[in-house]
């Protein structure tokens, strides 16, 4: 198929399809940002024009299932109300347990698999925002439960609601304060909308038309598995947008910066571990805080298998995402210990994270060896990730959420070799 | 092209080669009307000449020297096509005043299709693509088998094969009906027709799972609409009542090449969200190729159903009745004494006669035989010598074959081959 043909069989109308999307959510933003940001307006009606807005967004994406969002959102305030007015510090992990607990049943008994499957990312970002104020409150970090009209403010405004990013409260509280340079704004959104629209045609025509269905097999997983990688790209950038667009900015150190994913850490990765850190930013950032740290004291092998544990529970009971995640635990676990240790026999700068500039080591970065040792890691990465990713195909499936089946079905074509290069791996660990 | 009426079908089997030779001379004896596959063939080398679908000459869109071309007639429809290849880019606009008098003069149209060519000059090109598309798979699928699709050089492209009512009679309706659909649709997309544009009714249109959907489907409402006028317009066009059973074969053969085209449409979808969720969906549809489309029809060709031309079926099918309800005492091809009761789908083709035998050479029935095809020793399947020779025997020519071999590339820059002469066997049949 030559570039023209693809670009009217495919490109034009994907993109056609993806603007139809981003100009509506986009459109919300801009209207929640105008109306709060531009005049002064009383605080609490700053807090109804986010639920509308985010309402009207969260309608245009999933229709009437939106009323399990708000269950969700209303049922978690009332844990917390519960657990808050108790005297034990457990309102983070009640609340925990009854968000957990809705996202199960709702999608073992209540909703059927396929709009399930629409709303479940939608619904963990509720969870994760419900959770951490939970934990917040047992912190010490909020004084005292926030009232309903901020709370619910912030668990669906309109910049956040529909892909994310996770946002702690105090950004959402600040968004007011936030009206300068105004320019540099502008152009972050302009950087984010085209990045989007590059991953959303990357993912669903170019993939696809550089690798045709008669390659090798792992060609085709490389395919499925940048397909899906440009697809998270595609989202995160667009969350981006969507929380420019709305104001937010949680950056520190400069302006109007909301990182979401960074493409370039993930593709060429160092190791695993760099990949779960980049894979989406402020997810990371909420584990690390709410669950990792929390669970660390037991020892960092379950607190690392926890972490993916609950990350896989959030998700929803999906076999294949779980299957996945915990994988993910268990490579990064092994990854991480066995390359400290060969960084510590070798006394060399090949550990999963880079180095600091005082780390002791005699063999530092740039020389030509720990160069080579570290590209040769990268590439081991870039085969783990296209087993892992090649999962989440084009097919049938994904509509519903993929099964058990599906999973072990693509993982056994590709003779489980990247298990067993793990699990080899491990028992290498423990001999030395 | 003229059909047989109703109670000269049915008769017996005696009687058939005195009224295969009653209708040729009939059609002989008629103005030589080109269905529109002539269209096909007056392209490039498969005549163009199909059954009354008029297709426009490739002269069609054309240059002045091109109508000069066409007013001479038949002849010169060989040196319109190069006319046409020349003319392509001039090819898409067409005045008012000669696209009447062209479609006019284009033999071999009912006067509904010339009304459709004149408001739609444009588009009969692609029809006459289409044409030469359908043709061109059909001696593909066929190329190993006794019959071979061939095609005559004159404005009736496939003579007698094409009266007869049997299943090639089927197929050939069947793919230039498709090949139609196909060729308007692409050119539909790919920008060269003004008549057509992305479909406005899908955009913004709920889907009945609730996910809206816009993209540039690739217009095949328009191509299956603008084929059914066209294509199905010299069977609609005999006014009596009733329609005699093989202007039903035929429409029904027309819709199952139309239908396939449409089964075989994918829609290709590519779900995004977080963690892999569905939140946003993104779709497009590809047209099938053509050669997925001829396989498709030759697997219904093998399949396909012969109907007695009864008047218990006659009535069903102008009663239109839905391809569920219709079940039809149908012999099986296969002739054996059982009767299937069995739902006629929209996309299986029909047959009214058995196929004769393509063995024998019989200018009468317009058949060719098989004596002086090329068949393969060593295959099994219908092209081997025994089955494409029907017996007879196979002469044997050793040819010599020279050819470029151990090609080498020399810096620089040329290539150096040496020749390598082999002998081959070539069978062809007596």
């Amino acid at each position: 198929m030559s570039l023209f043909q693809l670009y009217h069989s495919c490109i034009y109308p994907t993109i056609n399809d993806g603007l139809n999307h981003i100009f509506k959510a986009v459109a919300w933003c801009i209207i929640y940002r105008i109306t709060t940001q531009t005049v002064n307006i009383p605080k609490q009606l700053c807090h109804v024009v986010s639920i509308a807005c985010g309402s009207m967004v969260m309608y245009h994406f999933f229709g009437y299932y939106l009323f399990y969002m708000l269950a969700q959102g209303m049922i978690a305030y009332l844990s917390l109300v519960i657990s808050s007015s108790g005297s034990k510090n457990i309102s983070g992990w009640m609340c925990m347990f009854v968000c957990i607990t809705f996202l199960l049943l709702c999608e073992l008994f209540i909703v059927d698999a396929m709009h399930w499957h629409m709303i479940r990312a939608a619904q963990m970002l509720v969870a994760m925002r419900a959770i951490s104020i939970g934990f917040q409150l047992d912190e010490k970090i909020l004084a005292s439960l926030p009232k309903p009209l901020p709370y619910f403010g912030y668990l669906y405004n309109v910049g956040t609601v529909s892909f994310g990013p996770w946002i702690p409260f105090k950004d959402y509280m600040n968004i007011e304060g936030n009206n300068r340079s105004l320019l540099k704004c502008f152009i972050n959104i302009l950087r984010a909308f085209i990045l989007s629209l590059i991953f959303l045609t990357i993912s669903a025509c170019f993939t696809l038309w550089l690798i045709p269905s008669g390659s090798s097999k792992w060609l085709l997983a490389y395919r499925d598995a940048m397909s899906f990688r440009s697809s998270h790209y595609f989202v995160s950038y667009l969350s981006e947008l969507t929380a420019l667009a709305a104001g937010i900015d949680t950056s520190t150190t400069e302006r109007w910066t909301v990182t979401v994913t960074r493409p370039w850490h993930i593709e060429l990765p160092r190791s695993l571990v760099e990949v779960v850190i980049h894979w989406n930013v402020p997810m990371h950032t909420w584990l690390k805080t709410y669950v990792f740290r929390v669970a660390r004291p037991y020892g960092t092998f379950f607190a690392i298998i926890g972490t993916y544990g609950l990350s896989a529970l959030l998700h929803g009971l999906n076999f294949q995402l779980a299957a996945v995640l915990l994988s993910l635990g268990f490579y990064t676990y092994t990854e991480h210990a066995t390359r400290q240790k060969l960084a510590s026999i070798f006394s060399a700068c090949i550990q999963a994270r880079k180095c600091g500039s005082n780390c002791g080591h005699q063999w530092k970065e740039n020389h030509w060896a720990v160069r080579v040792c570290n590209f040769s890691f990268s590439l081991l990465a870039v085969f783990h990730l296209a087993y892992l990713g090649l999962m989440f195909d084009s097919s049938k499936l994904q509509e519903e959420g993929y099964n058990w089946l599906h999973a072990i079905k693509k993982w056994r074509w590709l003779n489980f070799s990247s298990h067993w290069i793990v699990l080899g791996t491990f028992g290498f660990n423990y001999l030395i | 092209m003229s059909f047989v009426s109703s109670d000269r079908i049915a008769a017996s089997p005696r009687r058939t080669p005195l009224l295969a030779a009653s209708l040729l001379l009939f059609l002989l004896l008629r103005p030589v009307t080109s269905n529109w596959m002539h269209l096909g063939l007056s392209g490039t080398s498969p005549s163009l000449t199909l059954p009354p679908k008029a297709p426009l000459p490739p002269s069609l869109t054309l240059s002045d020297q091109a109508t000069a071309g066409l007013a001479a007639g038949g002849p010169d429809l060989h040196q319109m096509d190069q006319h046409h290849h020349h003319n392509q880019q001039s090819n898409q606009m067409v005045t008012q005043g000669s696209a009447r008098a062209i479609c006019a003069a284009l033999p071999g149209l009912v006067s509904r299709q010339i009304q459709v060519c004149q408001a739609h000059p444009n588009t009969i090109q692609s029809v006459s693509d289409g044409a030469r598309k359908g043709i061109q798979q059909c001696q593909h699928q066929f190329r190993n088998e006794r019959w071979n699709c061939t095609t005559k050089d004159d404005q009736n492209v496939f003579g007698a094969t094409l009266e007869r009512g049997s299943r090639e009679t089927a197929f050939i309706y069947a793919v230039t009906s498709a090949g139609v659909v196909h060729a308007v649709t692409q050119a539909c997309s790919l920008g060269n027709l003004t008549e057509c544009s992305c479909d406005m009714d899908r955009q913004g249109l709920p889907a009945p799972d609730g996910w809206k959907w816009g993209g540039c489907s690739d217009n095949i409402r328009y191509g299956i609409q603008f084929a059914r006028q066209f294509v199905d317009a010299p069977e609609k066009a005999i006014q009596k009542k009733p329609k005699n059973v093989r202007n039903l074969m035929n429409l029904h053969n027309n819709e199952a090449g139309r239908k396939a085209i449409a089964t075989l449409m994918r829609m290709q979808c590519r779900c995004h969200g977080v963690s892999g969720s569905c939140e946003l969906k993104t779709c497009w549809r590809t047209m099938p190729t053509f050669a997925q489309v001829g396989d498709y029809l030759k697997q219904k060709y093998e399949n396909a159903v012969q109907m007695k031309p009864t008047k218990f079926v006659r009535t069903m099918m102008q009663e239109k009745m839905s391809s569920k309800e219709l079940k039809i005492q149908s012999s099986s091809s296969s002739s054996s004494k059982t009767k299937r009761q069995a739902p006629l789908g929209k996309t299986d083709l029909i047959h009214i006669h058995k196929s004769p035998n393509y063995c024998v050479e019989d200018p009468k029935k317009g058949i060719l035989g098989t004596s002086g095809r090329v068949c393969n020793k060593n295959s099994t399947g219908s092209d081997s010598c025994d089955l494409l020779c029907c017996g007879r025997g196979y002469n044997t020519q050793v040819v010599r074959h020279v050819e470029r071999c151990f090609c080498r590339f020399v810096w620089c820059c040329q290539v150096k081959c040496k020749t390598c002469v082999t002998m081959l066997d070539v069978h062809t049949c007596k």
